[in-house]
């Protein structure tokens, strides 16, 4: 710091105009731009489309030369089950990220609605899953195109990429949800991985209480638009409730 | 500017802030200190709603700080260093910030400049050293062109030439008509730049005065012509005298005016006249061992 010059301040005519939020579209903007700096956000959606994309090859493989676009969709299908695998785990690592490496403390010094940032936050996360499901979609569309030369059946890759792009959604949706509950990743992880698809098993006295936390079950409805009650529950018990224990402890401190 | 109006915060079985009410007027630097645990840092999150009173109003300009939905432009706070992302850029860091007050991405490298980071721009946070962070922290505070400025600590671990520049710029600030509130352990910076001086002990405000009332030590030193005759007049109105070296005399219990006035009431000629000033670190040390007897 050689030389001193000062920042004459640029005055408002009225202090209220701080009382107004900033921008909600802004906010999500300025995610937009943290996340690429975030390596492991970075690292973990790559390797999620390199395994979608291996697992489509794999499957291309298989398929005998005139394989119908029927054919063609279900393997698409198996390879976007393997690209969705990740993204609970990509999920806590965005919701807990701000609290472990300080950030959200940054941007709350600038934008104190906390319930705003959250919501600003986890829009940008889904903005991201939907741009990464959009890219793995693509992927395999060509590498349909290359293998079978059909581009009807390259067409209905990209025509039924809506549950890919559902599961992933709500895949990311939990364990964001979870990661910035717990502030960390280890807890979202075993949850999502370990503990939630060992509840579907729950029965008591022959009642079946594992389907009300079944968060399998609960995706797979919702990405064939077939959402009963049972998956609110789970929903409610994998999502709800989490976003709540995490906007309070927002509440109490970033 | 700012004002906190009987503002207490509670941490389980620690009172972190105990009715703190004092103000940062418009113009001016207020200087905070005391020792660690004393609650500065977390007053100073209190303005910015990083940590909500449990009691109390933390007002800037009359607004309440929880009514407030954007600080930049309005407030820029410098805090701890380690709150900045380790894994970006010096300039993503400072456009973010930007971003979010509303600035131009043309204003970021301007701003890094005048902290002295221009050229480490394109380096990740956790390659800086500690004392280019401190200056990224705190281009991350002025960006906004803030109207009040938060510093907890600036100057930690900034090389001396930064130090005297940084304290060059916040005196610009205040006297450009915007508020500083400051925190920090040197205490003769605190005492060069700051126009009121806050002590803070155990939560509380055990001291909140300007710096001038604060440091003066109702001592004046005076060299005149005839020193006797001075010393005699100054005893005979009930004043201290002692008389020093080179005709100079020290007068306890009175100012500058009264020995002037004296001395020219008899035609005396004063050659020298001053007010002995108190260090901060004397004061702050009496202040501090009074309120821990309490």
């Amino acid at each position: 710091m050689t030389t001193v010059a000062t920042h004459p301040s640029e005055r408002p005519a009225d202090t209220a105009a701080f009382t107004r939020p900033v921008p909600f579209t802004r906010l999500v903007a300025v995610h937009l731009r943290i996340w690429p700096a975030q390596r492991a956000m970075t690292a973990a959606t790559l390797v999620a489309v390199l395994i979608g994309v291996a697992s489509m090859l794999f499957t291309l493989g298989r398929l005998h030369a005139g394989a119908t676009a029927t054919e063609v969709v279900r393997q698409f299908g198996t390879s976007a089950a393997a690209y969705s695998l990740l993204w609970s785990a990509i999920g806590a690592v965005a919701g807990a990220g701000p609290f472990r490496n300080k950030w959200a403390q940054l941007l709350l010094t600038f934008a104190p609605r906390r319930g705003r940032w959250f919501a600003a936050m986890l829009a940008s996360v889904l903005i991201w899953t939907v741009a990464a499901a959009g890219l793995f979609t693509v992927l395999c569309a060509a590498l349909v195109l290359i293998r079978t030369g059909s581009a009807g059946a390259a067409t209905a890759v990209v025509t039924n990429a809506g549950p890919v792009v559902v599961a992933s959604l709500f895949a990311v949706t939990v364990g964001l949800v979870l990661g910035a509950a717990a502030r960390g990743v280890a807890v979202p992880l075993v949850l999502a991985y370990v503990i939630a698809p060992t509840l579907p098993l729950i029965s008591v006295h022959g009642v079946h209480l594992g389907a009300l936390v079944d968060l399998g079950g609960a995706a797979d409805h919702l990405a064939a638009g077939t959402v009963g009650w049972h998956d609110l529950t789970a929903l409610c018990a994998w999502i709800v409730a989490p976003a709540a224990l995490a906007l309070w402890r927002l509440g109490r401190g970033a | 500017m700012l004002t906190f109006d009987a503002v207490s915060k509670r941490y389980g079985a620690v009172q972190a802030l105990d009715r703190v009410e004092f103000a940062v007027p418009a113009g001016s630097v207020v200087g905070l200190v005391g020792h660690n645990g004393a609650g500065k840092t977390t007053l100073m999150k209190t303005v910015t709603g990083l940590v909500r009173p449990d009691s109390g109003d933390v007002r800037v300009d009359g607004i309440r700080v929880d009514r407030l939905g954007r600080l930049g432009g309005l407030v820029g706070v410098s805090f701890d260093a380690s709150v900045l992302p380790a894994t970006w850029t010096a300039t993503a860091t400072v456009r973010v910030a930007a971003e979010l007050s509303g600035r131009p991405a043309e204003d970021v490298p301007a701003t890094l400049d005048l902290v002295g980071l221009g050229e480490v721009g394109r380096r990740r946070v956790g390659a800086l050293s500690m004392g280019m962070r401190q200056r990224l922290a705190l281009a991350v505070a002025l960006i906004g062109k803030p109207r009040l400025l938060v510093l907890d600590e600036p100057t930690n671990a900034l090389d001396p030439s930064v130090v005297q520049d940084l304290r060059g710029w916040i005196r610009q600030h205040a006297e450009a008509g915007n508020s500083v509130l400051v925190s920090s352990h040197n205490l003769p910076e605190v005492e060069q730049i700051s126009d009121r001086i806050v002590v803070m002990q155990h939560g509380r405000v055990m001291q909140d005065a300007t710096t001038a009332d604060l440091l003066a030590a109702h001592t004046v030193l005076v060299r005149v012509d005839r020193p006797d005759v001075l010393a005699d007049l100054l005893s005979q109105r009930g004043r201290r005298v002692e008389p020093e070296a080179n005709q100079v005399l020290r007068v306890f219990g009175t100012n500058t005016d009264e020995v002037g006035q004296v001395a020219a009431g008899c035609g005396l000629v004063v050659r020298e006249l001053y007010a002995e000033r108190q260090r901060l670190a004397d004061v702050y040390e009496s202040i501090t061992t009074e309120g821990a007897a309490r």
